[in-house]
Parts: structure tokens; C-alpha cells; sequence
């Protein structure tokens, strides 16, 4: 916790620094495509802690000033696999973002799709010591948190204190300055593998910036394409990408699950290259022009020129009908849902008041996938488009960046975390040297 | 028809120098310095290269010093003649001997300040202002100083004005004979007090010699026949008042004295001629019947 608490801590800095600035830039390492947006901010001293979560469309402060978005490389399933060509692919995106910005910028604030994201509830206790609930007891009672054994190779991205009991009173979102004698909290915890942020601070480091911030991007996608309402009073996010499905789970504008399922549109293509025996360039132009999943009787005629070059003229022209195409389609995109559904389930989604689910991400533009997903899903399902921000071009405001631009947001207001708050002093570690200069700071 | 050989596939991605160039390119500074210091640069660096030719710098001067001759010769800037105002014949020709000017002149070339300098050395002259007027004439206005007083010194006689400044010498007494004459160490520093003197001895002008300074503390007025008028250190306007109402009273100037002496500033002593005081001591005699 500690450590974690550290690096967590210098990341902060980093952003606060960035904010400082006024620039930074947000980038997202997704399987498909990889987005960097540069964000000007206004400048503005807000350094304080919100424990609220503020209000979601309260993002007029950033401005985008460039977009760049590149075909991904060395990415399988929202890790990074090949770290050269990563590093190939995010200096052309940050190049192409900067250039458009005309502007340097030197930190970066990443989002990760995939590297298994696993969600913990914890949950703490302390006494209070005078009776009012002060900043510091709220950085005691999350030190006090009792923290799973989540094991060795994971590293906590979200921390986020979700609900605080006073005594007998709870759903308390700030309770600093309340009287009471006992304060306990509920804690979210999102942890992924740490090898994926390493590899990743890798690659960006070896681009000539810092990254200054990770964040998942099942929680970065829900920040964009779940209204205020949504929400607050309790919604899924599904944001289906090309090699990873992130689901989340929010309520009271807090996530309180996160995860991901290892499959997205990328096997649809390679399901479709597959079956119908034509090249994954091919399939994937296929998909998106004419892809589906309800079929009906006039897609028995609407036939699909394939394509090739192999120069064997049999092969070539081959056509397929429509319905063929959503008969390889269909059972995979049911699969996906599926086991979505089970990720839902297991969150005990179940239980929540509203049973509002959002489908986002690029293949959530497949015609027909709302009927499909009310089937597997439930009624309550629509399909959800990131939110605007300011100076963002038409190119990129489609579903596919939902979690880029959830991203930002998350960059211009973020939610509180754990690290946001000062540890007790016993927690941050024993060094006689590091306590004498955390006094220094405190004091001058 | 398919293509022979595929087209190779393009890179999209910048190399990493080519990355790290276009941010340091985004970076003010450098920005800066590649858009404005190197061209800046480029530009001193030929410039300089050329101007270090010897014959580049010798053709730069010969351009500039015909601009400037052309210039500095424009009539408009011609001055022609010389006009002096309030001066003298003696000193106007003076003037013109000292100011060793050839018209016609720029009025570039003409240094007035050191020519109204070499005109103010000169003795005669006390104050000068010399402009270049319209229609290229070089006017000076002078003052002259005006002599009061001839002092006659070791190095013949010269004249002073009331500020007792040297205005010139003469050759001969007879030149100024209108002006009084003082001798002795001292005077210049006296003149108001010296020319008081002979406003007072107004009644005996005719007689007056001159003035002769004293030790440097009294005056001596000389008359003709020698006499002496002794004046004493302080107050001698009033101490030559009494001589001059004694002379009026008994007409004692007339008589044989060869001195006054007031230095004492209260009661005159008189000194007669030898032969005076014999026939007085004769006279005595008879008067005490022991003559013959």
C-alpha cells in the first residue's frame, strides 16, 4: 500500500504540474487504434480535494487542441506486446496530436484496455479522535482499509473511496466537518497487471515524456458515455473494442466494478477472414460496410463483392450473400454479450435499482446490435455515444472514442482517490529523514 | 490486372530523431532561435565578411564623405560674409585678423563655439554672440569693453574698464587724454574707489596728473608742480573732501606745498617747498624782530 501510495503520489504531482501548465495529453493504448488527444486547460489553481464527484458535464474548462489516431500496433487484447512497435505506433500518434496542436507537450495520461482489471470492495474503520470528521481522519480511515491479497504482479490503478458511514448514517459523500464518533468507508479498488503499466511507462518514456497518470479504460469509457443520471442512480457500461470488452458498473457517480472481457471485434474480423475465407484487410472492410446481426429475407440477395488479390479470377469474385456475413457475425458478437452478462452478474448487478446498460465502443456501431444485446442483456439497453467536449472534430466523437475522451474528462475533473488524501504518518514509512522533510513541507 | 511487385508498405511512423526534431521544433525557444537567431545570423555573418574587405570599407567612406560634401555644399548651407555688429574700427579690424575664416564656408565647417571663444580672448572685446543669419551672412554682435581708466605699468599703459579687465594698450598718454591716469600695484582691483577720487577732485581737474597707488592700501593723489594729496587707507573720498574745503577756504593749493598729508584721515599736515619754508622761517624771524 505503501509503495503504491508513493508512485501513486508522484503521478498526482505529475498531473497537477501538467494541469499547471495548462497542457497535457491523453492517450489511449487501445488493441485497434491508438488515440492522443492534446487538452488545453484554462489556468486555474485547484488543487483542493473534492470528495464529491462533482457533476459530469462540468468539463467546459479543457479544450482539445489536437487529435491524432493511428492503426495500433503490438497491442493484443489491450496489453502491450511488442513494445517497439508500440513505441512506434504512440510516437506517431503523440506526432501527429502535437502537430495538429502545434504545441510540445511532455505528460501524458494513459488508459489501458486490457492487462485484466479486478475489482475489490474493501472497507475500513476507524475512531475518531475529536469528534469531527477532519481531512486527516478520512486519510486514516483509508489507511485503516483492510487490503485484499490481490498478489504480487498487480498494481491498484483506482482507488476510490465510494461511501462513508458516520455512526449509524451512510451513504455519505463528504463527510469532513461532520460530528460523529466512528467513521468507516467503502473502498473500490481496481487492480491490473503491473507488468502492463510497466511496459507502458516503458513506451512512453522511451517517446521523451512522462506518463502521468494511468487509468482503466472500463471506467474511462462509463466517465464519457453514461449520462449524470445514469450514473447516479446505477448503470453498466459495456465498451466493446477491438480486442477487449470492458464492462463497468457505476452508481452514485462512483464505479463500483470494473472489469474485461478478452474478446472484441477483432475476432469478429478474424471469425468473418476465417469462415468466408477472405483476407482479415478484406474482412474488416466487409464488417464494417456491411456487417450486421438481425438478418432479414432481403439479406439473402444483397450480395457482397469480396475482393482479393491472389489473381485466381474464381477466387476474387467470389460473393457473398449478406446473411452469410451476419451468420459468422452474430454468434460471436452473442458471445461477447454473454460473457459480459456473466461479468455482470457476477458484479451483482442484479441488485441495483436501475438496470440501465450502455453498449459503447467501436463495435457497438455493428447495425442491429441494440435488439440483439436486449435479448442477452436485458430491455434497458442503448447504445451511447461519448459525451462532447470543446474543440473535439466530428472524426472523432464516435463511440470508438469513448474511453479517449472519458479519459480527458477524467484528466480535467478527476474523482477522488485514496492517494488524493494525506496518509497518516505511520503508514508512509519509518524513515527519520523522510518524516523531517514531510514536516519541512507541511510547515513552509 | 494485379500488380507485379506490391507496393512496399510506407512506415507511418516518424523515427525517433525524426520525433525528437519536430518536438524540439514545437519547443519555444528553439522555435525562436531557428525562425529568427539563425537568419539573423546568416545575414551578420555575409554582412561582416564583406565589410572586413579593405576595399569595401575605403569605398563605404568615399561614399559617405561625398554624401556628406554634397551636403555640406548645398547653397542653403553656404555662409558668405561676416557682419560685426557694435564694434569699433580698431577692434572690428581686430576681429576680422583674429577669425581666420575664407568665405564662402560651409556653415557645417564653422566651429561657432571656438570662434566665439577666439573672439572673447580678445582684450577689447567683453561680451560676443555670433550666429549664422539668413541668407548665409555670419553675424557677431560684439560689446566692447569700455575703458575708464589708464593705468600706467611696467609694461607701458594700459586700459581698464570699470571691471578693471586689460581692454588694451596705448603707445602714447596723449591718445586717451581724456581718460584719468593711475600708477602703482594695485589698481585694477580699486577702480570704483579710484574713479570716485576723481569725481571728487572734479573742482581741480585741470591740475590732476593722475593717481598713484600706494603699497597696495592708499592712494596718493599727484598734482601738478609735484604736489602730493596723501589719502588715508579708509575713507579717503571724505578725507579729500577736507582738502578740497581747505583749498576752497585758504586756497591752500595754490600756495608753495609740496605736500598734503591726511593719512591720519583728521587734521592735514602740510609740507612746504624748501625755499617756502625758508622765507616762512625769515618771515618768523621778522615777525620776533631778530631779521635784519
Amino acid at each position: 500500500m505503501s509503495y503504491l501510495y508513493d508512485t501513486q503520489r508522484v503521478m498526482r504531482q505529475k498531473r497537477q504540474n501538467a494541469l499547471q501548465r495548462g497542457l497535457v495529453a491523453v492517450l489511449d493504448v487501445g488493441t485497434t487504434k491508438m488515440a492522443c488527444m492534446v487538452l488545453q486547460f484554462d489556468a486555474r489553481n485547484d488543487s483542493e480535494v473534492r470528495l464529491s464527484a462533482g457533476t459530469v458535464l462540468d468539463h467546459g474548462s479543457f479544450r482539445v487542441i489536437g487529435v491524432a489516431t493511428t492503426r495500433s500496433r503490438g497491442v493484443h487484447y489491450g496489453e502491450i506486446t511488442a513494445m517497439e512497435e508500440t513505441e512506434r505506433a504512440i510516437r506517431t500518434v503523440v506526432q501527429g496530436a502535437q502537430k495538429m496542436a502545434n504545441v510540445r507537450v511532455d505528460h501524458v495520461i494513459a488508459c489501458l484496455a486490457g492487462a485484466a482489471p479486478r475489482s475489490y470492495g474493501v472497507a475500513g474503520e476507524v475512531e475518531l479522535e475529536n469528534g469531527t470528521v477532519t481531512s486527516l481522519d478520512i486519510g486514516r480511515v483509508l489507511a485503516a482499509c483492510d487490503m485484499p491479497d490481490y498478489g504480487a504482479g498487480r498494481e491498484t490503478v483506482h482507488a476510490m473511496p465510494v461511501n462513508f458511514t458516520l455512526d449509524h448514517r451512510s451513504g455519505l459523500t463528504d463527510p469532513r466537518g461532520q460530528i460523529g464518533s466512528r467513521l468507516s468507508v467503502d473502498m473500490h479498488l481496481l487492480t491490473i497487471d503491473t507488468q502492463a503499466i510497466e511496459n507502458l511507462l516503458k513506451c512512453v518514456k522511451r517517446c521523451d515524456m512522462e506518463l502521468a497518470g494511468v487509468a482503466s479504460s472500463a471506467y474511462t469509457s462509463a466517465v464519457s458515455a453514461l449520462v449524470e443520471d445514469e450514473q447516479e442512480l446505477g448503470a453498466a457500461c459495456i465498451d466493446i473494442g477491438g480486442g477487449t470488452t470492458s464492462v463497468s458498473v457505476f452508481l452514485k457517480k462512483h464505479m463500483i466494478y470494473g472489469d474485461s472481457v478478452r474478446m472484441g471485434g477483432d475476432l469478429v474480423t478474424s471469425d468473418i477472414s476465417k469462415g468466408l475465407q477472405m483476407s482479415h484487410h478484406a474482412a474488416e472492410r466487409i464488417k464494417t460496410l456491411h456487417g450486421g446481426v438481425i438478418a432479414t429475407s432481403i439479406d439473402d440477395r444483397e450480395m457482397i463483392e469480396i475482393g482479393g488479390d491472389t489473381g485466381d479470377f474464381d477466387h476474387d469474385r467470389r460473393r457473398i450473400s449478406r446473411a452469410e456475413l451476419i451468420g459468422v457475425m452474430r454468434p460471436r458478437l452473442e458471445e461477447i454479450l454473454e460473457e459480459a452478462r456473466m461479468r455482470l452478474d457476477a458484479s451483482g448487478f442484479d441488485h441495483l435499482p436501475s438496470q440501465r446498460i450502455v453498449l459503447t465502443g467501436g463495435s457497438s456501431q455493428v447495425p442491429g446490435l441494440e435488439g440483439l444485446a436486449s435479448k442477452i442483456l436485458g430491455q434497458n439497453v442503448r447504445l451511447g455515444r461519448p459525451m462532447r467536449v470543446q474543440g473535439l472534430p466530428q472524426a472523432a466523437t464516435g463511440p470508438a472514442f469513448a474511453s479517449t475522451i472519458g479519459l480527458a474528462m477524467h484528466a480535467a475533473h478527476p474523482q477522488d482517490e485514496c492517494w488524493d488524501f494525506e496518509l497518516p504518518v505511520e503508514r508512509i514509512g519509518g524513515r527519520p529523514l523522510k518524516k523531517a522533510m514531510r514536516w519541512f513541507k507541511d510547515n513552509w | 490486372m494485379q500488380q507485379v511487385n506490391a507496393p512496399t508498405l510506407h512506415d507511418p511512423a516518424p523515427s525517433r530523431v525524426k520525433y525528437k526534431l519536430h518536438r524540439l521544433w514545437l519547443t519555444p525557444v528553439y522555435r525562436a532561435l531557428i525562425r529568427t537567431g539563425l537568419p539573423v545570423l546568416l545575414v551578420l555573418v555575409v554582412v561582416l565578411s564583406w565589410l572586413r574587405d579593405p576595399a569595401v570599407q575605403q569605398k563605404i567612406a568615399t561614399h559617405f564623405d561625398n554624401a556628406r560634401e554634397a551636403v555640406e555644399q548645398r547653397p542653403e548651407f553656404m555662409v558668405k560674409l561676416m557682419r560685426i555688429q557694435g564694434a569699433s574700427e580698431p577692434v572690428d579690424k581686430l576681429v576680422r585678423e583674429t577669425l581666420d575664416v575664407t568665405f564662402p564656408v560651409s556653415s557645417f565647417r564653422l566651429d561657432l563655439v571656438a570662434l566665439k571663444e577666439a573672439v572673447e580672448d580678445i582684450k577689447a572685446v567683453e561680451t560676443v554672440s555670433i550666429l549664422v543669419g539668413a541668407k548665409g551672412v555670419l553675424e557677431i554682435g560684439i560689446v566692447e569693453r569700455v575703458p575708464v581708466l589708464l593705468w600706467r605699468g611696467e609694461d607701458g599703459l594700459v586700459l581698464l574698464d570699470a571691471q578693471g579687465v586689460h581692454s588694451g594698450y596705448l603707445n602714447s598718454r596723449l591718445d586717451r587724454a581724456d581718460l584719468p591716469l593711475a600708477t602703482g600695484q594695485g589698481v585694477a582691483q580699486n577702480i570704483p574707489e579710484a574713479l570716485e577720487i576723481f569725481r571728487k577732485l572734479s573742482p581741480i581737474t585741470d591740475r590732476v596728473r593722475g593717481l598713484m597707488r600706494m603699497g597696495e592700501r592708499r592712494w596718493d593723489v599727484v598734482l601738478d608742480r609735484s604736489q602730493v594729496l596723501m589719502l588715508p587707507e579708509t575713507q579717503p573720498i571724505a578725507a579729500l573732501g577736507r582738502i578740497l574745503a581747505l583749498h576752497q577756504a585758504q586756497d591752500i593749493l595754490n600756495r608753495d606745498i609740496m605736500v598734503v598729508d591726511i593719512r591720519d584721515g583728521r587734521k592735514p599736515i602740510l609740507r612746504l617747498s624748501a625755499l617756502a619754508l625758508n622765507d616762512l622761517k625769515k618771515l618768523r624771524l621778522i615777525a620776533a624782530g631778530e631779521g635784519e
